[in-house]
């Protein structure tokens, strides 16, 4: 028996990848807290709390003692704050932080398997400070309540109740039960005996009280004197249902004794005076009984089958080597699938109208169409929210900006917006080097800001979104913009261009001077990075996963660093719409509603067909017609069109379809380099019936009738 | 084969011990918080709930009173970190039976589950 607990890689992966998501929830909880200090939501604080006591449990299983102590440590401080004992201070969060800090650091060593020499004495000390800023900490050491006390004094109504229930015929008796010194809760125990025992009778007086079991304050036994109609043997069988427990004194109450006070001797009397015949004999040796299920019977039915029932889960973890290792194994499917098309071939050729070679053709269709969405599924499943990775970039802001003495707001947009896998593990240091140049050197100094008529705090806005068939990812500051004579004198200083070629550049051709090679490396950069990149470090790792990046600055107002990722791979969800017969699919991002509309509802502004929503003017655009497709013969227009309403940046256009199907997630694949990039479509997808369907580019669609919709407001107003 | 229904937050400890389990012939099912735990009481009827008491949604405590009302027969045992002692006795007033302390021993909570589900 007991085999299972030694520890497995697969446990340690399931750890590491639990106490990843943790400490995330942690660290978001403490920033959390920390913006809301003088209100703090005890929501906040409760999950920080569970995240803590999560990771507790979970470390001491792993038998990381080093992170289990420090997770119970903090657990008590956040006990603390939960309770209002201590409020959010600015040495609270930096300690929490610092706690955080030490716990990555702890994880890592657990992944890595290689002991980090890290001394928790500082953090541990900090945590103490805090919790010793009120009353007594933990309740480690349990109140010296029972020891050798015996049963005092009844007071009065303790003597009447004795007396009213022996006069009903219920018999009195003592006991002394001892806990058992390797009980983990030894006052749980109590406890349970104290309820065994009220269950069937009723507690005249206990040492300690129920009150102070309950407080956790209990202490070597428990002495009772209670009442009951049962016999002796169902008190001490009843008593023995409670593990870790053992029955040193179980014998009726002598009304001869004197009620008050017997001393140990008569103690050991009383025991003596076990009733023979009584189970209770065997009781009264004193030594502690084991533990009941020390020596559970033998185990049945080992090795039969298991079935295991996981109702309760809907996600499970793969690990991404997994994942890698299907594609791989799909890509050969489809390389074997090439081959037997090409043997396929040939038997049509030999043996023309033959019945096998027709089913084989068949077959081979359909196992086309099976690989295609096996392949599918499996990119899919290599998607993740770029939440992932922006959910570490608040913590590193705020750090920065602490050090560097700014105050900045951070936003972040579009967290759900998803990529691939190995996508965003790419893309992490490069956006944290952006994020990092951003506070460093876009945003100036309070007092500069002031002086520029700006808020004191600068503004640093990271946002995911979708654009035709990419991800861009926008790091965006209010700063004072990346000035295009300073970046040409700079460059010429550090010997990267002549003096005559850098003025000759135009001032977007200067600017575009910070990603050459050994432009930016300054020292600060490599403190906080702890390495040495410079921009175009950034580039090059950008362009490495076939993504861009590009700079749009205005002096004085601020700089967009625009990071242009692929989305071969990339999942929408989507509206699909119908029109002449063929599916295309509007991302549901960016779609404002559907509606059906009376064709004699559409008015006419300037040649282009509108439709008024809520006062608003909303310009149309036939898809079909948009696209050239071709009516069948007859074709009659509906006395109600369908439309779909979509915005990009604020500005709305209806698109006419024909109907409506409904909506789901796809996948997007480009349209491949022999169609080109067509306006208007960004992608197509294949749907689950194999039929090929049209990925719409809402915001090109926006964009080809945007002019005309800014002079439609106007003449609408 | 006995039914254990395995309630924690914690997935690590959830599969630790449904592994532990289903080793020795129990059939386990899981879930995360006490909401689903209630759900799954009633949908499952297990013989025996190991119920976490920190959690998410809805606590152990809280659960195991609901489950208690549900099926006055239940039996709960809770899983408990050390230090919990005043929560586990609230547990025990609720109706739970016992305790087991994470992090646990195989051999105890092997003891603790056959005790309740003899076999």
């Amino acid at each position: 028996m007991g085999s299972g607990f030694d520890i497995t890689a697969e446990d340690i992966r399931v750890f590491l990848d639990e106490a990843e998501e943790l400490l995330q929830a942690m660290e978001a909880g403490i920033l959390r807290l920390e913006s809301e200090a003088s209100d703090p939501d005890p929501e906040v604080i409760q999950d920080i709390f569970r995240a803590a006591h999560t990771l507790k449990g979970s470390s001491a299983t792993l038998g990381h003692q080093s992170m289990a102590e420090l997770t119970h440590a903090m657990e008590n401080v956040l006990d603390r704050l939960r309770k209002g004992k201590v409020s959010v201070t600015t040495p609270l969060v930096d300690t929490l932080f610092r706690c955080l800090d030490v716990l990555k650091i702890f994880k890592d060593e657990i992944a890595t398997g290689e002991p980090a020499a890290v001394n928790t004495d500082e953090v541990m000390r900090e945590l103490a400070a805090l919790e010793g800023t009120a009353d007594s900490a933990e309740p480690a050491a349990p109140a010296p309540a029972g020891g050798d006390v015996a049963l005092p004094a009844l007071t009065p109504e303790q003597q009447a109740k004795l007396e009213q229930a022996q006069a009903r015929g219920l018999k009195a008796y003592q006991a002394q039960v001892a806990l058992s010194p390797e009980a983990a809760m030894p006052a749980v125990r109590a406890f349970q005996a104290l309820l065994a025992v009220a269950d069937i009778g009723q507690i005249v007086l206990s040492v300690p009280t129920q009150e102070e079991v309950e407080n956790d304050q209990v202490g070597a036994d428990l002495k009772l004197l209670f009442v009951t109609g049962e016999s002796v043997e169902k008190v001490h069988e009843v008593l023995r249902e409670v593990p870790e427990i053992a029955i040193q004194v179980l014998a009726p109450y002598q009304p001869s004794l004197p009620a008050a006070t017997p001393g140990p001797a008569e103690e050991v009397a009383a025991a003596a005076m076990a009733p023979p015949a009584s189970g209770a004999a065997q009781a009264a040796t004193g030594a502690p009984q084991p533990a009941p299920g020390a020596a559970p019977p033998a185990e049945s039915n080992s090795g039969g089958p298991v079935r295991t029932t996981r109702s309760g889960l809907r996600t499970v973890r793969v690990d991404v080597e997994v994942l890698d290792n299907l594609m791989n194994t799909v890509g050969e499917l489809v390389i074997e699938r090439t081959r037997l098309q090409q043997v396929l071939s040939r038997l049509e050729v030999e043996r023309e109208g033959d019945e096998l070679s027709q089913v084989m053709s068949s077959a081979l269709a359909q196992l086309g169409r099976l690989t295609g969405n096996l392949q599918e599924e499996i990119q899919r499943a290599r998607m993740l929210p770029v939440e992932n990775l922006f959910r570490k970039f608040p913590r590193m802001i705020r750090d920065i900006a602490h050090k560097a003495g700014k105050e900045i707001n951070f936003i972040v947009r579009g967290e759900e917006t998803e990529l691939d896998r190995s996508v965003i593990e790419e893309i992490g240091d490069p956006l944290m080097h952006l994020l990092r140049n951003a506070v460093d050197h876009g945003i100036e100094s309070a007092e500069e800001r002031l002086a520029a008529g700006k808020p004191a705090a600068g503004t640093v806005i990271l946002e995911a979104f979708h654009e035709e068939n990419h991800i861009i990812i926008s790091v965006r500051d209010d700063g004072r913009g990346v000035d295009p004579e300073k970046i040409r004198a700079s460059a010429v200083r550090k010997g990267i261009i002549s003096e005559e070629a850098a003025r000759r550049l135009s001032d977007p051709e200067a600017v575009n001077l910070i990603w050459a090679p050994g432009f930016s490396t300054k020292q600060e950069v490599s403190e906080v990075s702890g390495r040495g990149v410079g921009l175009d470090v950034v580039q090059k790792n950008i362009e490495r996963i076939n993504g861009s990046v590009e700079i749009r600055s205005t002096v004085g107002q601020g700089t967009e660093f625009r990071v242009k990722l692929p989305l071969t791979l990339a999942i929408i969800r989507a509206l699909q719409v119908e029109l002449v017969g063929t599916t295309y699919c509007i991302p549901l991002g960016s779609v404002v509603e559907t509606d059906r509309i009376p064709t004699s509802e559409i008015q006419t502004v300037r040649q282009r067909e509108v439709i008024v929503k809520r006062g608003e003017v909303i310009p149309l655009l036939r898809l079909a017609e948009a696209f050239g497709l071709q009516r069948p013969e007859g074709y009659e227009e509906p006395e109600e069109i369908f439309v779909v309403i979509v915005a990009v940046m604020g500005r709305q256009i209806g698109l006419v379809v024909d109907s409506l199907i409904g909506e789901g997630d796809v996948v997007i694949k480009p349209l491949g380099r022999f169609i080109g990039e067509i306006p208007g479509i960004s992608g197509a997808t294949i749907m689950g019936d194999g039929d090929v369907a049209i990925i719409l580019d809402v915001s090109s669609l926006v964009d080809s009738v945007q002019g005309e919709a800014g002079r439609l407001e106007t003449v609408a107003q | 084969m006995p039914k254990i229904l395995l309630v924690d937050d914690a997935a690590f400890m959830r599969m630790r011990c449904s592994k532990l389990l289903t080793e020795h012939g129990f059939e386990v099912a899981e879930a995360e918080n006490g909401q689903e735990a209630i759900a799954m009481y009633q949908s499952y009827q297990p013989d025996l709930v190991l119920m976490d008491i920190t959690m998410p949604v809805m606590d152990g405590i809280t659960a195991t009173r609901e489950i208690k009302n549900i099926d006055p027969d239940a039996k709960v045992v809770m899983v408990s970190a050390l230090g919990q002692q005043t929560m586990v006795i609230e547990a025990i007033k609720a109706g739970a039976k016992d305790f087991v302390v994470k992090p646990f021993e195989p051999e105890k909570i092997l003891a603790t589950v056959r005790k309740f589900v003899g076999e």
